[in-house]
């Protein structure tokens, strides 16, 4: 099963409402996948066990895998372009 | 129980600018219990490493929230500031916003209250609902417009 990950500074709040908006989403669309969320400060071990990663705050380094733009969903303004954004990536792998 | 209470919304708030503002706030919730003598730290530091500053139309909406473990009684606190207050962008390192109203979350971790701050988000983004929350004089005439488009009441009973 392909991974998720939403991460915010303390993992409540604004974290935990883009993973459960994101995972409706993609069941609208029927995609398959689980989304969490994780705090910040654990980022480094969940990044290693995650297909995509959505942040909500401003990236400090690179990473391996996608990143999308978390703002767009707790918002909705652009949110459809991440959204397609995000089920090419858990489609293609 | 509803998060919003009438005597946690506060309108034409005086502060000079963030830190005044969140030293006051956190100097309030700290004393009626709400929180414990660590958030005022707790909530300086994550605002300046992340900040949560929201760039919605027609007015930026600023949503400062501590880490779960400093809070006793969960939350969610009113202001609309005498001026606006410049917050950080959210996702951001350096973009600022002017906060016409800000929101302080004070929660913790818990899956019922996703829908309620998910509806709390959307209504920043509707121009109408954020117009009707702008007329409102009073704490109880801003409680009218939360529960009218958070549906607060509904909340409490799942």
């Amino acid at each position: 099963m392909k991974r998720v990950i939403v991460a915010c500074g303390s993992g409540v709040a604004t974290s935990q409402m883009v993973a459960s908006k994101v995972g409706r989403l993609l069941k609208e669309r029927r995609v398959n996948a689980i989304v969490d969320a994780v705090d910040i400060k654990s980022i480094d071990t969940h990044i290693k066990q995650c297909d995509a990663y959505i942040a909500i705050t401003a990236p400090t380094k690179q990473f391996n895998v996608p990143v999308l733009n978390g703002i767009a969903f707790l918002t909705g303004m652009n949110m459809d372009k991440e959204l397609d954004k995000l089920i090419e990536i858990l489609k293609a792998k | 129980m509803s998060l919003f209470h009438e005597n946690l919304i506060f309108l034409d708030f005086q502060a000079s600018d963030q830190f005044d503002f969140l030293n006051q706030m956190a100097g309030f919730l700290i004393k009626e219990n709400y929180v414990l003598p660590s958030y005022l730290e707790a909530i300086l530091e994550r605002e300046r490493k992340y900040p949560t500053g929201l760039p919605s139309e027609p007015f930026p909406v600023a949503i400062p929230h501590g880490d779960p473990e400093h809070v006793i009684e969960p939350c969610i606190v009113v202001v609309r500031p005498h001026a606006p207050i410049p917050f950080g962008e959210m996702g951001t390192a350096d973009s600022t916003i002017l906060a016409r109203y800000i929101f302080m979350l004070v929660v913790k971790r818990a899956e019922n209250q996703i829908a309620l701050l998910q509806n709390m988000i959307d209504m920043f983004m509707r121009e109408e609902a954020m117009l009707k929350l702008d007329k409102a004089d009073t704490a109880s005439e801003i409680m009218a417009v939360l529960k009218e488009y958070i549906n607060i009441e509904k909340e409490e009973t799942e």
